[in-house]
């Protein structure tokens, strides 16, 4: 049994200005079909949901995850 | 509160904003070349129920 009743969320702060958090879509066709722009300091907790199967973060932000911490990087 | 175009839309990361994949129109962003941000979609809609009033 699903011991979960929500669906799995993360949560990304932005590390610095301009990080893009950016959803592509569940299905056949994998598109970006939503972005979010954080300045630094700005925090969003995103949820996998039936239109979003994956989450692409560009810049420098903190990730927590349920599988653990990451740090993204900003462009060199 | 001022808007940037940034707050409403960015720039394509997989074709850069051109709207041209390999094999045109970039299918990522579906040849639009940018990706509407939640607020970007929400004055679109707001603009799109109220223009014809």
């Amino acid at each position: 049994m699903n011991n979960k009743p929500l669906a799995d969320y993360i949560v990304i702060k932005a590390m610095q200005d301009g990080v893009n958090v950016i959803g592509l879509t569940r299905g056949a066709d994998t598109r970006f079909h939503h972005s979010e722009k954080l300045d630094k300091g700005e925090v969003i907790i995103a949820q996998f949901t039936e239109h979003t199967s994956a989450i692409k973060v560009r810049g420098e932000a903190f990730i927590q995850t349920s599988h653990g911490e990451i740090s993204s990087d900003a462009k060199k | 509160m001022v808007l940037a175009t940034d707050d409403l839309e960015i720039t394509c990361p997989s074709c850069k904003g051109t709207g041209e994949g390999d094999a045109a129109p970039c299918e990522k962003c579906s040849g639009k070349g940018v990706i509407l941000t939640g607020q970007g979609n929400t004055l679109l809609h707001f603009i799109k129920k109220h223009l014809n009033e």
